[in-house]
């Protein structure tokens, strides 16, 4: 080998060395820089926000018009707005906090802030905020931040639970007014079948959190889980509830299709006219607007059906910030910045399906008379349920197993595998020793 | 005076350093993303490690403990071992018996070849929608099955907890069916044709050709197809992510959807210690299967 031979080996080893040296070298501790931002009063440098799934027309103007107005107000800082999908946002903030590229601002639901902020990711609030900021919120929007007694989010948008009918099969059946009681579900549902011959009720399950949702409002107010043991097979309603669903799958009165049960597929089923029934928030109508405009035209809102003052959950869309921020002034200043009532009730106009977290937007007339449009009387339905929702799941370590538990021992209820006696003493064992697994004894 | 055996020249160094030289690059990156990897599963496996904070603490068997007596674990581990049961005979022999087809002399044989391949190269967010159009109640499987009699009502074979696994073991059937195929059709082109002349002249039928040539010749194809199923069906993820998300009831839960769902959790010791379990159930799966061929192998040749 000549010398040019031997340098160019030499290099390329060299070469070869330094990457896997430099994939070897993730471990050292990168942990929170975040007192390593400026803390002059005046703001400066660069702040990152990631938003989940709002890119596109009319957002990315109002996103452009809330950068500029905000570097208007601080000329030293630079925004940096970026949108990532609803269904990689949560992989690819945990992959930015393990590295050193992390956004100052993300958006996250609050299920995915709590697995985040229980490991120290993210920034703790409480002394950032002022309290005229913090009482700017409703407050079951603002508790939703909350994860051990500290504050790890700001709430911003949120949608509460509305039901959604399809006006003509239910002209099609003679019925006049939407159910407010399982047994009122499973007559109207069933009315509704004989007459359509397709499937008319569907129960949205998505990871099991929406039929434990559904579990607190159906217990109006007792408890299904005091100190840490679950009491659920004590209340009837709920058994009622896991009995008619059952007997309503079995007779096809839900479709197959909800042993899924995602959002998505209520929503196909919906716009291609295959559904009658359902309840959910008002982002619902949003792609029916679009794909089936003859089916969002005959599409009717109501009040959830039960009870006109059962506790309703209230699902809230946070911005946190991670604890790696260089520069947390500036993020916690465009944080107070895109959740203040004057942005979030233009925000509430531009998305047209979700509410404010500010009790001041609320107080528009946009809230008051939002206009005759299938979306607009949805809103004032959600408006109306907003006053008795809350965050009905208190935030927790162990809420991924909570879910799981439920989404199974639904669905083999749904199918019959299971009785409903069955299925609710299921969940109640795995609950409980999921709390004693984590030394926790809630009650909600 | 003999030379020492163990003490090499300068030349014979070099020599000998060659290979290895060439070889360094893919040591490097094979040390890189899998031996690592594989390293740190293993410690994060005995750690409470949080990946954030970049804490641990040594907890040592407690995750594979927690592991073992989890329900969900053990049905996501018998719901892999059947996915690969289900998958591994029909991936050995339906692009076997494709293969042969379209290495005959027929017209438009490249336009079959083609065809097959299709499946492979179709992304699988497109196949997993067809797939879900095809299966659903009203779907065209629903309905022929139901006109032949051997269902009585329509029924979704995704959301139904007997069927829904078989259903989405076929789209991975379907998705590979052109893949392996091409590896048999490459093992067929090498088999000479004389055997099958002279089968012929002894009066061999096809089937017995087929049977008694083809199907021996292809042994050393079956071992790689088959060692390839195993470690494809144990990581599947993304066809059922996109049909089932593991479910109706976790029917249709995978070790590597555990392993994904613990790790979104941020529970990542003991979706390591899950990961290691499939490791194991990887190699054990591909030593079986190798010795099961190679002694077919040596059965043949003797």
């Amino acid at each position: 080998m000549n010398k040019r031979a031997k340098r160019m080996l030499l290099a390329l080893l060299t070469m070869v060395l330094s990457v896997g040296l430099v994939a070897c070298g993730g471990d050292e501790d990168t942990s929170s820089t975040a007192d390593s931002g400026s803390s002059s009063d005046e703001l400066s440098g660069e702040v990152t926000m990631w938003t989940a799934s709002l890119s596109g027309e009319p957002f990315d103007s109002y996103f452009a018009d809330l950068e500029a107005e905000f570097e208007e107000l601080h000329p030293e800082v630079d925004v940096i707005m970026e949108d990532i999908p609803q269904n990689e946002i949560q992989q690819k903030v945990l992959t930015s906090l393990t590295g050193d590229d992390v956004p100052d601002v993300v958006n996250l639901a609050p299920r995915y802030m709590v697995n985040i902020a229980e490991q120290g990711g993210l920034l703790e609030l409480n002394d950032l905020v002022s309290d005229e900021t913090k009482e700017s919120y409703l407050e079951g929007a603002f508790n939703a931040g909350f994860y051990d007694d500290s504050l790890y989010a700001l709430p911003w948008y949120l949608t509460t639970t509305v039901s959604w009918y399809n006006g003509d099969h239910f002209e099609q059946a003679g019925i006049t007014e939407t159910p407010k009681s399982m047994q009122e579900i499973y007559d109207t549902a069933k009315a509704i079948t004989e007459e359509t011959g397709n499937p008319s009720f569907y129960q949205i399950i998505n990871e099991g959190d929406t039929v434990m949702e559904e579990m607190i409002t159906i217990a109006d107010g007792e408890p299904i889980v005091k100190d840490g043991k679950t009491v659920l097979g004590e209340n009837e309603e709920i058994v009622e509830f896991f009995t008619l669903t059952q007997q309503m799958y079995e007779e096809g009165i839900m479709p197959q299709e909800n042993a899924e049960g995602s959002f998505g597929t209520a929503q196909e089923l919906f716009m291609a006219g295959n559904l009658s029934l359902l309840e959910s928030g008002v982002t619902f109508l949003g792609p029916i607007e679009s794909g089936a405009p003859e089916v969002y035209d005959v599409s009717r809102s109501g009040e959830p059906l039960n009870s006109a003052d059962a506790p309703m959950n209230i699902a809230v869309m946070n911005f946190s910030i991670p604890a790696k921020t260089q520069n947390p002034d500036a993020a916690v200043a465009l944080t107070e910045f895109v959740t203040n009532a004057e942005n979030q009730l233009e925000f509430a106009k531009v998305a047209e399906t979700v509410l404010p977290s500010t009790s001041e937007s609320l107080e528009d007339d946009y809230f008051q008379d939002p206009g005759d449009s299938p979306k607009a009387m949805g809103m004032l339905e959600a408006s109306k349920t907003l006053q008795r929702a809350e965050s009905l799941i208190p935030p927790l370590e162990n809420s991924a197993d909570l879910h799981e538990a439920v989404k199974i021992a639904y669905v083999e209820n749904l199918q019959g595998e299971l009785t409903p006696e069955e299925a609710l003493q299921q969940i109640t064992e795995q609950w409980n020793e999921s709390f004693e697994e984590i030394g926790e004894a809630p009650t909600f | 005076m003999s030379r020492d055996p163990f003490t090499l020249s300068k030349k014979g160094i070099k020599r000998n350093m060659t290979p290895w030289l060439f070889l360094l690059p893919s040591i490097v990156i094979l040390m890189t993303f899998l031996v690592i990897p594989i390293i740190e599963a293993f410690q994060w496996s005995f750690l409470d490690y949080e990946l954030i904070s970049n804490t641990s603490e040594f907890v040592g068997f407690e995750n594979f403990q927690e592991i073992f007596t989890d329900d969900m674990f053990w049905m996501a581990f018998i719901n892999t071992i059947l996915y690969v049961a289900i998958v591994l005979p029909l991936n050995i022999f339906l692009p076997m018996i494709l293969a042969s087809l379209v290495n005959q002399k027929i017209r438009a044989v490249g336009l079959f070849r083609v065809l097959y391949y299709i499946p492979v190269v179709t992304p699988i967010v497109v196949g997993a929608i067809m797939w879900k159009m095809l299966y659903s109640q009203d779907g065209a499987l629903s309905s022929f099955l139901v006109s032949i009699g051997i269902i009585d009502d329509p029924m979704n074979f995704l959301t139904n907890s007997t069927t829904a696994l078989i259903a989405v073991a076929f789209i991975t059937v379907w998705k590979g069916l052109g893949y392996y195929m091409i590896i048999y059709l490459a093992n067929l082109q090498s088999i000479q044709s004389q055997l099958y002349e002279s089968a012929s002249i002894d009066g061999a039928t096809s089937i017995q050709q087929f049977r008694k040539i083809t199907v021996p010749m292809l042994v050393p194809s079956m071992t790689l197809v088959s060692i390839l199923t195993i470690v494809n069906g144990l990581k599947v993820f993304e066809e059922i992510a996109l049909t089932t998300n593991g479910g109706p009831a976790g029917a249709t839960t995978t070790l590597v959807m555990y392993i994904y769902d613990k790790f979104i959790d941020l529970d990542v010791s003991i979706a390591s210690a899950a990961g290691l379990v499939l490791l194991a159930l990887a190699i054990i799966g591909s030593l079986i299967q190798m010795k099961l061929t190679n002694q077919r192998e040596d059965d043949l040749r003797a």
